[in-house]
């Protein structure tokens, strides 16, 4: 874990030391449905230094294919008063999320990946053709639409090879390079041939032809074994416009996840007992106290859109923690010592809990960039004890980070409002400046 | 017996690993990584990985018997998957 803060910019100063995760939620954001997105954060927030981690792992059961384990601590160090409710994001003490769900993303999808494997082997063929055309003489190339499949492009090929062949500057026939393209093109006319049994050109076709031009770099970096990146089904389908006759059953735009967790919150505080409406200021106690929650998601996908749903019941603590001084006095001197500590003992209350996240990624506005990844989302989460009173929070982060490496980064700004109808306790608004950096933080 | 491993990175929503038919259950290592790993006697077999995420975002994968490697890279597509398709992998014994 590396993470720096970098400082705030807001009238209430906060300074967050944050991680992209490239997973569920970006800012690893406890109230947000969006699942806490598996690795770990460490921050600084205006209450003291917090740490968040997950972990997700998928499982193969109808019903349940996922579990996600996280956690969230919070201490208060700074040595001022603090009002908070248990249930914002930023709030002293250590939070915890378990739950086990079902996601659509997670599906056996074998005619998907068979047929996309045999429209990935045909545009395969088609780079090998274009690599035998490149050797041919400038006026001998020739020009093979995008949409012709292996058999036509094959065919063609032998007969432009056939008419000119690959020359030196003297304008002699190469005969290796001559042989070289020639076997390649047998291999793959040999290949495409559709006896009754089989279906169509596939992966084992590939790499049989693959193992025969082992020794001929031009043409074995397009296949698995050469260890060259090879691209995926859209980058093939943009080079190939008209060709994927083939695939089929490909996932829907719309996908989603839902799942249920038990959120438990441990929080402590200093307090000192209230009897008959007299405060015992001078006998020093301290309230401990797990809060139970149980809450449902639902987190829906479109495209570049992602909108999760939290809904739940549960305990949650309004602590309203002041200085407490005993005043000493010798002759004309006085001296203070102070603590924070909540007059009278907290009272948990059960709650109703929600919370909703849209986020879009990319951002338009950036266009298309190869190298960064930007987003934005919007949090809302609304707490309604049942003794009456609600408070609700409203954090707007935007952030960019690397499209791929191995070590998440990210960037980003977020502002937050938070209101409570608790007068003492009020309405906040802070602008926090994230910068960090995650590995993962599972091997296997 | 050989061991399989895939690691996939650049993947925001999932992936999913298929090796000779089966689903091999990933783990979700954090910043867009998964990674995942089967025994498996020598042979050739038919393995595809399918991702998910924004539009447009690059990805990138490794499957390895320790000895043949193989590295995928590609982009999401507009409706934010990818797949490799099914691709043959001979596992050395």
């Amino acid at each position: 874990m590396l993470a720096l803060a970098l400082g705030s910019v807001a009238a209430r100063g906060q300074a967050q030391a944050n991680a992209a995760s490239k997973g569920s939620d970006p800012t690893q954001s406890f109230v947000s449905p969006l699942g806490l997105g598996t690795g770990a954060t460490i921050g600084v927030t205006q209450t003291g230094p917090s740490v968040t981690a997950a972990i997700a792992r998928q499982v193969f059961n109808p019903a349940i294919n996922f579990w996600q384990v996280g956690f969230s601590g919070t201490t208060d160090t700074n040595g001022q008063a603090s009002v908070y409710s248990s249930h914002q994001s930023d709030a002293p003490g250590f939070k915890g999320k378990l739950g086990v769900g079902h996601s659509s993303f997670i599906r056996f999808r074998p005619v998907f990946t068979r047929t996309a494997g045999e429209f990935l082997t045909q545009a395969w063929c088609r780079d090998e053709v274009n690599e035998v055309n490149k050797t041919l003489p400038a006026i001998g190339q020739i020009k093979i639409p995008t949409s012709t499949d292996c058999k036509d492009a094959v065919s063609l090929e032998q007969d432009a090879l056939k008419a000119t062949p690959p020359v030196d500057q003297d304008g002699k026939v190469v005969t290796a390079t001559q042989t070289a393209d020639q076997h390649i093109l047998q291999a793959l006319a040999k290949a495409v041939e559709t006896p009754a049994d089989k279906v169509s050109l596939g992966p084992l076709d590939r790499q049989n032809v693959c193992n025969t031009v082992k020794d001929n770099k031009s043409f074995f970096q397009f296949c698995p074994d050469s260890t060259n990146p090879q691209p995926g089904l859209t980058d093939q389908e943009k080079k190939y416009p008209g060709l994927d006759t083939f695939t089929k059953d490909a996932p829907g735009k719309f996908q989603f996840k839902i799942w249920g967790s038990w959120a438990p919150t441990l929080t402590s505080t200093p307090y000192r007992n209230v009897t008959d409406g007299v405060p015992d200021l001078a006998d020093k106690q301290n309230w401990t106290r797990l809060l139970n929650s149980g809450v449902g998601d639902v987190a829906l996908y479109y495209g570049p859109w992602a909108l999760g749903l939290e809904g739940g019941f549960g305990e949650t603590v309004d602590i309203k923690a002041q200085n407490i001084c005993k005043n000493i006095v010798s002759g004309t001197y006085t001296a203070q010592q102070c603590s924070m500590a909540m007059v009278g003992k907290p009272m948990p209350q059960s709650t109703w809990l929600a919370s909703g996240t849209l986020q879009l990624s990319p951002l338009p506005i950036f266009g298309s960039m190869a190298s960064l990844s930007s987003g934005a989302q919007v949090i809302y989460s609304y707490a309604a004890p049942t003794s009456g009173g609600h408070s609700s929070e409203l954090a707007i982060p935007l952030y960019l980070s690397p499209a791929v490496t191995q070590m998440s980064f990210v960037i980003g700004i977020q502002p937050t409002w938070d209101w409570n109808t608790d007068p003492t306790i009020g309405h906040k608004f802070s602008v926090t400046v994230f910068i960090g950096a995650r590995p993962p933080i599972t091997k296997q | 017996m050989a061991q399989v491993t895939v690691k996939i990175a650049g993947v925001s929503r999932g992936a999913t690993f298929t090796f000779d038919q089966q689903l091999v259950p990933l783990v979700d290592g954090g910043g867009g990584n998964f990674s995942g790993a089967v025994n498996t006697p020598a042979g050739t077999f038919l393995y595809a990985i399918v991702v998910f995420g924004s539009p447009g975002d690059p990805w990138t994968a490794t499957v390895t018997d320790g000895t043949t490697t193989h590295n995928f890279a590609g982009h999401m597509s507009p409706a934010g998957f990818d797949t490799t398709g099914d691709t043959a992998i001979t596992v050395q014994g």
